[in-house]
């Protein structure tokens, strides 16, 4: 069972798909643009999507970008993914996550676990436009994002459904759900995922309009109530009855990478806008003070920085799921898990750029509050970390004792974004890895590194530092009480978790760098500046001492944020033409 | 329930609940939290004055603090540096079922907010002036506290126009012309300021000009410089007095609904853990 993903023959390659929907969508802070801020900014306030940015997604084909090459689809690989989303996410994340990637999230589960029938029922679906959507089951600490109390009760040789759950995007639009259910199993096996098209449901059922919240109010989110006889054949079970958390940890993996690498677009037109704020004509008010220039500066270079670090490390968990599908479970968590870490406090670090103009709700510069609130809801809050934390903890220890400081480092194809990915087989996905490549890149440079310039002493000296961590959090990790079920709990373990995923970032930045100062295909990437500047902000939330930098380091990241800005090219590892 | 569990907005602030010491009864805190999703606590120094200022027992309670700790020279700042972490790690130990503060781990952002390393169900802030100590912690988002000697003397000092926007000069203007004490209404805004920039993790770094309040007799948000709305529901402000002190504070409510659970032993989910120790298990053998 499972659709592999491969390269086709015949379609556009990605750049060339990429810079068609670039076209297609304009430039956005023009104020004519029927897609641009402006409309986009108008249709928030109606808490609605905006009509024309879904015709243009529909005349681009973007729902076959979901569907597998071996489907009828244009989907290869997850990475493409990421990079034909970036430009929606980049103008919008409400379009993003409601258009679409709550569609590929519903359609992934069924491309992982369908029947031949149910792959070839959601891609026909998908390719004539459809939606799909998707019910996960409650997690821990749950807020109403993620609350759920769907039941599956076995009942004459099906299931009957019953219960609620408050919140699912595109409920009344879907032509599919995966509806995640709780059976009368413990443990393990505790859930199933049912398949269902609500139009069909054969009992009393409620669709009730969730309130339009604080962020992505124009998505469609619904709530689902079963009343009394919604029985379903067991044809309908998305995979074999009691596979649903299984099904669930391998389907973070791909969500949680996306959702993360996804981010990264709001925050790399958030940093175009605060640029745009500072150096262009025309966006400050009359009579305003010019800001410190040199803050003002910082504050961009800090968030380039943070947006290239977090990159990395979405860069290595998406062609992970690819390259090292074993070990992908451990960074989809990290990633999704720094998600607010990082890029959430990157908006507000901006903030001092933009000033009064933070509270704009118009225009190019509206966008930016949008984007800070719309971001919030990705993350999930607290019950999307913690989520993150319940894949992570209970492979710490045995990674702690077997793998850091043993295993082999990831292959450089891992770091470069240009290099070719095999195929990608959903059934490789481990929910759980014994293994971790990535800390072992961390291990690996410390001991090769160059040390004949200033900035690679400086360098060194921070991939020495960071090891150490590691080496640390190996103590740590084995020092702490085992309870009975393996897995520790409390604060103290809580925390380790939070400072592996900020190792796994340091390894990911190292990683880039040293597979692109073998070569010159970036040299921007290739040069230390940027890394060291990366370590450095990852030492210091780890509340490490943290060398002093040359000044040439923030001269060299500021002046590529100013060369990116005026040629009109993205802030993130791939370095893409964008129109606005 | 389907129809969405949305918390009243703006959140609502309750009022400070005073922490004698250590062992005082932390149920208001708790109920705080659970019900409000915010809850300030206030403390003395005098009274988390560390016994012991150089005894193990401070230096486990600190963890990874206590090298910062040894490292600040003045007596008396690394005395009130100890007594706030204490007091943080208590609440928010006290607060989500920790066994042991110590087990807490503070940690903090480019600007010096702290945060708790690993356990973001709750948001937490900071606030010291003289013997007072001022802690906030929410589970809605973010917080920022700010606490000032009501006697500080701001307007006097001109202090008005480096942190004000155009819109305040001209509610303190009449304030003063009304015959009301300007200092006051400026200390207000002051703290007001200082809680926000603190919740959104600027500090000072973002201009206090660049925003403001509005008058204390109608709901409060963030301003533009104009006097025009800059913030919505999502933030909720807070001042009063607390004896000879002004204090504020800033919540933002992230809009997920009301957080069911904030306990650490109920923080993983048993059923994942349980797949995954499985998986794990059957790669080994």
């Amino acid at each position: 069972m499972g659709t592999a993903l491969h390269r086709p023959t015949g379609e556009l390659a990605v750049p060339e798909r990429v810079a068609r929907l670039e076209e297609l969508l304009g430039d956005p802070t023009e104020p004519a643009n029927p897609v641009g801020y402006t409309r986009l900014l108008e249709a928030d306030r109606r808490a609605e999507l905006c009509h024309e940015a879904e015709g243009l997604l529909d005349e681009f084909g973007m729902s076959a970008e979901y569907v597998p090459t071996a489907l009828g689809g244009r989907l290869d690989s997850v990475d493409t993914l990421v990079r034909v989303m970036r430009p929606v996410f980049r103008r919008d994340v409400s379009t993003g996550m409601g258009y679409g990637f709550m569609s590929f999230m519903g359609a992934s589960d069924v491309w992982m676990a369908g029947t031949e029938r149910q792959r070839a029922r959601v891609a026909e679906l998908l390719l004539a436009g459809g939606k799909v959507s998707i019910a996960q089951h409650e997690t821990a600490h749950s807020n109403d994002l993620v609350r759920s109390e769907i039941r599956a009760t076995p009942a004459g040789g099906g299931f009957l459904l019953g219960g609620t759950k408050p919140m699912i995007n595109n409920l009344a639009r879907a032509g599919a759900v995966a509806l995640f259910c709780r059976g009368h199993e413990q443990g393990s096996r505790s859930h199933s995922v049912m398949l269902i098209d609500p139009a069909e449901l054969p009992g009393e059922f409620t669709v009730r309009p969730y309130p339009p919240a604080v962020g992505m109010r124009g998505c469609q989110w619904a709530g689902l109530e079963l009343g009394a006889g919604n029985w379903v054949s067991r044809d309908r079970l998305l995979g074999p009855e009691g596979s649903g958390l299984t099904t669930a940890l391998r389907s973070f993996q791909i969500s949680r990478t996306l959702a993360a690498a996804l981010a990264v677009g709001a925050v790399d037109a958030s940093l175009r806008i605060a640029v745009r704020c500072q150096y262009e004509d025309g966006s400050r008010p009359s009579g305003r003070e010019a800001l410190d220039p040199q803050r003002t500066a910082g504050a961009l270079s800090g968030a380039f920085v943070d947006l290239l670090l977090f990159d990395a490390l979405a860069m290595v968990a998406t062609r992970a799921v690819h390259l090292l599908p074993g070990q992908t479970s451990l960074y989809s968590a990290a990633v999704k898990y720094l998600l607010p870490r990082v890029l959430g406090t990157t908006m507000y670090d901006l903030s001092i750029v933009l000033g009064s103009q933070l509270y704009v709700r118009e225009g190019t510069l509206g966008a930016f509050q949008k984007h800070l609130r719309d971001l919030q809801v990705i993350t999930l809050g607290h019950a999307g970390s913690v989520a993150c934390q319940a894949t992570l903890l209970p492979q710490l220890r045995g990674l702690a004792r077997h793998s850091w400081f043993n295993d082999q480092e990831a292959p450089p194809e891992l770091f470069r974004p240009g290099d070719e990915l095999g195929p990608f087989r959903y059934q490789e996905l481990d929910i759980a890895s014994g293994h971790d490549s990535l800390a072992a890149v961390l291990v690996a440079v410390a001991s090769a590194l160059p040390g004949n310039t200033p900035l690679l002493r400086v360098f060194a000296t921070l991939v020495r530092e960071l090891t150490e961590e590691l080496r640390d959090l190996r103590d740590r990790l084995l020092a702490l009480p085992v309870p009975a079920h393996g897995t520790p709990v409390g604060p103290g373990a809580f925390a380790l978790s939070e400072r592996y995923s900020l190792v796994l970032a340091a390894a990911a930045v190292v990683g880039v760098w040293w597979w692109h100062q073998q070569d010159d295909r970036d040299p921007f990437l290739a040069s230390p500046a940027w890394a060291v500047l990366a370590l450095r902000k990852i030492a210091r939330a780890l509340g490490a001492r943290v060398p002093e930098l040359p000044a040439e380091c923030q001269t060299r990241v500021h002046h590529e944020v100013l060369a990116r800005f005026g040629d009109r090219r993205s802030f993130d590892l791939y370095n893409t033409p964008v129109a606005g | 329930m389907a129809g969405g569990t949305l918390p009243e907005l703006p959140p609502v602030i309750p009022e400070a609940r005073l922490i004698r010491h250590r062992d005082d009864d932390w149920s208001p805190v708790v109920a705080d939290l659970a019900t409000q999703g915010t809850v300030l606590i206030h403390a003395r120094l005098p009274h988390w004055r560390p016994p012991e200022p150089e005894g193990p027992e401070l230096r486990r309670l600190l963890g990874r603090d206590w090298s910062k700790y040894l490292d600040i020279a003045h007596e008396q700042l690394r005395d009130r540096f100890a007594a706030t972490r204490l007091l943080l790690k208590y609440a928010a130990g006290k607060s989500l079922g920790a066994g042991d503060p110590a087990d807490v781990e503070l940690s903090y952002g480019p600007t010096g907010r702290p945060y708790l390393r690993g356990c973001d169900q709750v948001d937490v802030s900071l606030s010291h002036t003289d013997d007072l100590l001022l802690v906030g912690l929410t589970t809605r988002g973010l917080i920022g506290v700010d606490a000032e000697r009501a006697d500080r003397q701001l307007y006097a000092k001109g202090m008005g126009r480096h942190v004000c926007t155009q819109d305040e000069m001209r509610l303190l203007a009449e304030e003063v012309g009304r015959g009301r004490d300007a200092n006051q209404a400026l200390l207000r805004l002051w703290t007001l300021k200082e809680a926000y920039s603190k919740a959104i993790a600027q500090g000072m770094a973002f201009r206090f000009t660049e925003f403001g309040f509005g008058p204390d007799d109608r709901p409060v948000q963030v301003n533009r410089p104009d006097g025009t709305p800059g913030t919505g529901q999502e933030w909720g402000f807070r001042t009063f007095g607390l004896d000879e002190y002004v204090v504020s504070a800033a919540v933002y409510d992230a809009g997920f609904g009301r957080l069911r659970h904030t306990d650490f032993d109920n923080m993983l989910d048993e059923e994942a853990v349980a797949a995954i120790a499985e998986e794990l298990a059957r790669q080994r053998s």
